[in-house]
């Protein structure tokens, strides 16, 4: 708190002063001369030849967006678009000097911080933001806690034991031009947050100081993970998924598996029966990493079970033992069986929709399928043929329900065209009839 | 009527009723074809009530499933009109304590029944029949006593299949 | 009756020649039929005997499906789905429905283009012409209030459009919106209104219009046949109307149902059942909303749909005058006609890609 303290914007009288037009007391006294005030005011705007905008009453970003040199003015244009220039939260709040003073002697206020340091940012940040009071505000659902998290994570730790090249506040947000999360272009978007680790974690130079590897980020682009963020899945983590967003920690093998577990859970309850469990503690192995990898976190869909010669997962521990290979093998056989049953179910409601058949209680078979299937991924965890065989039942017996609900109904298109059949023949029978009696007809009178 | 504006005479070979042979004489090449366009044309109506008569007959509703209820909702010594989807049933809890159950359909001509609290009594709204706790009819013109359902208790439930 | 019915009893036997004839007063007239003698192909007449079949077929088919379906519009559209999924032959019924109603709205249109081309509309066929072209409208608002009962967003959709157009008539625009949609936007009352015009209101005018069509057109033949007798000319080849011409009725109408069955069996069209579809207009609509589409927001400084609405009424009354404007059935006639259709034909295909 000892910085921001003397960061008046942030401290005990937050009235947001510096947001509010600085002739108050004028507007509130004398309306008749506050209508003078403000054309005498409009007339030096023009003057001046600058329109009236939101941020007009922003003195140091009318100056600096007028000044030629690009250092200057680059900061004002970038905060004009940021979030904070949108929500009106002015120079002042990181900056201090005097937004209401329009001469260069606004910079000799002594409150003001030309450039923060490296230090000094994650407090000139968490200044604000984690006031609670002052954040709601602006956004009721912002958190409060990032600065505690921070200091916690690797990024925090590191600045603490004076490693400056650790990671603050800006080197993630940007500076000026901080954008809300959900924007697009945000670096911390979802999808723009493994380029923004990536900046620093991917770059062998700027990891030379630490152990950690920089291949996470090219591992994350071939992961499960990234296809499914990719494909717009609702909750597809990230690095921030696994890593947490402020509070980011290097994930160790006992950790691992309760960053899974919150989004893979019933896979997770499964594994607590497999083999595995009794193995992995005893090896100290992750709970799912040894199978599925870390940053690149392959698809289950059966990938993993995937013989030797393959180079399945199981191949990677068990080289020789032929009875677990075995198990894979059979596992991987249950699951393709299952999955041939649904895809021919399927198949066969697609081709009767083509052809403009409705098959009632279609949907709601199709829906059953699909639960069933969804219940296949987790059951295979265990990791026992047993355990999977009801599931791979449950995934035959609802194929079983579509299919026969369409071959009802193309049965019944059956006799119904069977019947068509027999309709028209009389009928083109009839017609034959009556074409030749007239005819006949026709034919038997002298013309 | 208007008159006929052709003064031309008519034609009596052709006004013969079609498909009817000139009496008495044999059968000729003409009423055979006749008679064929009749027969193949009646047939073809016929054949067109099959659709018809499938298209309008109501669609069959399953059977419905098994009825099921709580005994709480039964109090000694009532009867209660429970439904599952389309299916009603009368499910009795005599005075002895013992649980049936029968089609609230009544046999007469297939109303609605309902039991009336202060008759003690289930009652048809329909023709004023009557039918005591144990299904047999007390007055009116239902000529038999309701059809008995089986009932199961499962637990605290009651099952009327 | 009462005073007819002892002086009817000695003439009972032969006065009519028939059993019912006797009893009703009705008289077959075969006789009259065999003695009238007409061109063995009279396109016109052929298109009016599939007309009647068809809306015979409608008949029966619209009263079936009337049994399953619930004209509101909470349960519209699940009612449609239970008649195509669940019914027994509830495709074949929506099918021979829907196609029937298809062919009639062409059938209108050779029985007008053909009473056209070959002059009818002249003296004494002005009354026909008339019956013909109410008869093509009717039809079309018919099949119009028939596409909007499943209910569907598009439907709901054409519904606004039509109510659009009503509104923008002068004058009386926005009364006549409000009668056409049964509110002052589409809504829950819109659905038993088009039901109500569809099964009742516009089927009666049309039985009326179809009936007075009968009588003209046989009145036509008959005072044309007369007229060529008076000149002393004569048709080069003439069946007699029984049994050359009933014969020939009897299988085009065989025929007429034969095809409608076949088209409903092998293509099937089922609006109305997949949820967000984009459905076109209708084919016969489809020109229509060809120049809707491409017209500018204005034209001569009235607003677009207005202007052709405008135009579109105009064209129509001139259509229906022309026994008046041409009565004697000009070449200039037959060419309008022609490449009107023509282009018709081709706003349709255009309107329809």
């Amino acid at each position: 708190m000892a910085y921001s303290e003397h960061i008046p914007g942030c401290g005990a009288e937050r009235s947001l002063g510096h947001l509010t037009p600085p002739w108050p007391s004028v507007r509130r006294r004398r309306p008749a001369r506050l209508v003078l005030a403000w054309l005498a005011a409009l007339a030096a705007l023009a003057v001046l030849g600058w329109a009236p905008s939101a941020h007009a009453q922003n003195e140091c970003v009318r100056c600096h967006a007028s000044l030629s040199e690009k250092r200057l003015r680059s900061a004002a244009d970038a905060w004009r678009q940021s979030v904070h220039g949108k929500d009106g939260i002015g120079c002042f709040g990181c900056h201090g000097g005097d937004p209401a003073d329009p001469t260069v002697r606004a910079h000799l206020a002594e409150n003001f911080k030309p450039h923060p340091t490296r230090q000094e940012i994650p407090l000139v940040c968490g200044g604000c933001h984690q006031d609670a009071r002052y954040i709601r505000r602006f956004n009721a659902s912002l958190p409060v806690d990032q600065l505690t998290l921070w200091q916690i994570s690797g990024h925090g730790v590191g600045l603490a034991r004076a490693d400056s090249s650790a990671a603050v506040c800006t080197d993630c947000h940007g500076i000026h031009d901080i954008l809300g999360q959900a924007e697009p272009t945000s670096p911390v978007n979802d999808r723009m947050v493994p380029q923004t680790c990536g900046k620093c974690h991917s770059d062998a130079a700027a990891m030379s100081g630490t152990k950690l590897p920089t291949d996470q980020a090219s591992g994350w682009k071939r992961s499960a993970h990234a296809k499914a963020l990719a494909a717009g899945v609702p909750g597809a983590p990230a690095c921030n998924g696994c890593h947490g967003g402020h509070g980011e920690l290097a994930q160790t093998a006992g950790t691992i598996g309760r960053v899974c577990r919150p989004c893979h859970k019933a896979e997770a309850q499964e594994v607590e029966r497999s083999p595995h469990k009794t193995a992995f503690a005893r090896l100290g192995f992750s709970d799912c990493v040894p199978c599925h990898g870390a940053h690149d976190v392959a698809a289950a869909a059966g990938a993993l079970l995937v013989s030797v010669s393959q180079g399945g997962a199981c191949a990677r521990c068990h080289t020789k033992d032929e009875k677990p290979q075995a198990t894979a093998k059979q596992l991987q056989g249950m699951l393709d069986d299952a999955a041939r049953t649904g895809d021919e179910a399927r198949r066969a409601a697609n081709e009767a929709g083509a052809r403009g058949m409705s098959v009632p209680g279609l949907e709601s078979a199709l829906a059953e399928l699909r639960t069933a299937e969804h219940r296949l991924g987790p059951a295979v965890h265990a990791l026992d043929p047993s355990l999977l065989e009801p599931e791979v039942t449950a995934v035959k017996e609802a194929a079983g329900v579509v299919t026969k609900a369409v071959a009802q109904v193309e049965d019944a298109r059956k006799t119904e065209r069977l019947g068509y059949y027999a309709a028209t023949g009389l009928l083109a029978l009839l017609f034959g009839l009556l074409v030749w009696k007239s005819v006949r007809v026709a034919r038997r009178r002298p013309a | 009527m208007t008159q006929p504006m052709n003064p031309q005479p008519p034609l009596p070979t052709v006004l013969e009723p079609v498909g009817e042979p000139a009496g008495g004489t044999a059968p000729t090449r003409r009423d055979v074809m006749d008679y064929a366009i009749g027969v193949v044309a009646a047939t073809a109506a016929v054949a067109a009530a099959y659709p018809a008569v499938r298209f309008l007959s109501p669609v069959p509703t399953g059977k419905g499933g098994p009825v099921t209820l709580r005994l709480a909702d039964v109090p000694k010594g009532t009867v209660t009109l429970a439904t599952a989807g389309e299916r009603s049933v009368l499910v009795v809890h005599n005075d002895e304590g013992a649980v049936r159950a029968f089609s609230a359909t009544c046999p007469h001509l297939g109303c609605g029944l309902r039991w009336d609290e202060d008759e003690r009594l289930i009652r048809c709204g329909c023709h004023g029949g009557r039918f005591g706790m144990d299904g047999r009819v007390v007055s009116g013109p239902p000529p038999r006593a309701l059809t008995e359902l089986t009932v199961d208790m499962v637990g605290d439930k009651v099952v009327v299949t | 009756m009462a005073t007819r019915a002892p002086t009817a009893q000695p003439r009972a036997r032969g006065a009519s020649g028939s059993w019912l004839g006797d009893r009703t007063g009705w008289t077959v007239g075969a006789a009259r039929l065999a003695t009238h003698r007409i061109g063995p192909w009279e396109v016109e007449r052929y298109a009016a005997v599939a007309a009647a079949v068809l809306m015979l077929l409608l008949v029966a088919s619209g009263i079936a499906l009337s049994m399953h379906y619930r004209p509101n519009a909470t349960e519209a559209r699940g009612s449609v789905v239970e008649i195509a999924s669940a019914i027994p032959f509830g495709n074949l019924v929506r099918g021979v429905h829907q196609w029937a109603s298809d062919l009639l709205v062409a059938c209108m249109w050779a029985l007008c283009l053909a009473l056209c081309l070959r002059r009818l509309y002249r003296r004494p066929g002005e009354l026909v012409w008339l019956a013909a072209l109410f008869g093509l409208l009717l039809v079309t608002q018919i099949a119009f209030t028939g596409a909007v009962l499943p209910w569907t967003a598009s439907a709901r959709d054409q519904a606004r459009m039509v109510g659009g157009m009503a509104r923008s008539v002068p004058l009386i625009g926005e009364g006549l919106g409000h009668f056409v949609l049964g509110g002052p936007d589409v809504g829950a009352a819109t659905l038993p209104r088009a039901y109500g015009f569809h099964i009742a209101v516009l089927p009666a005018i049309f039985t009326l219009v179809a009936v007075a069509y009968w009588r003209l057109a046989a009145r036509m033949s008959e005072g044309l046949a007369e007229r060529r007798t008076a000149a002393g000319v004569a048709l080069p080849r003439t069946i007699p109307v029984y049994p050359d011409f009933a014969l020939r009725a009897v299988a085009v109408s065989v025929a007429v149902v034969l095809v409608v069955v076949s088209l409903a069996t092998f293509l099937p069209r089922v609006p109305g059942i997949t949820g967000g579809e984009v459905e076109t207009p209708p084919w016969y609509l489809a020109f229509f909303h060809q120049i809707l589409r491409k017209s500018p927001p204005d034209l001569l400084g009235i607003p677009g749909p207005q202007f052709i609405g405008g135009v579109m009424t105009a064209i129509l009354l001139v259509v229906a005058a022309l026994p008046f404007i041409d009565p004697r059935g000009s070449k200039v006639t037959r060419w309008l006609a022609l490449v009107g259709l023509a282009g018709i034909a081709a706003l349709t295909v255009y309107g329809l890609q």
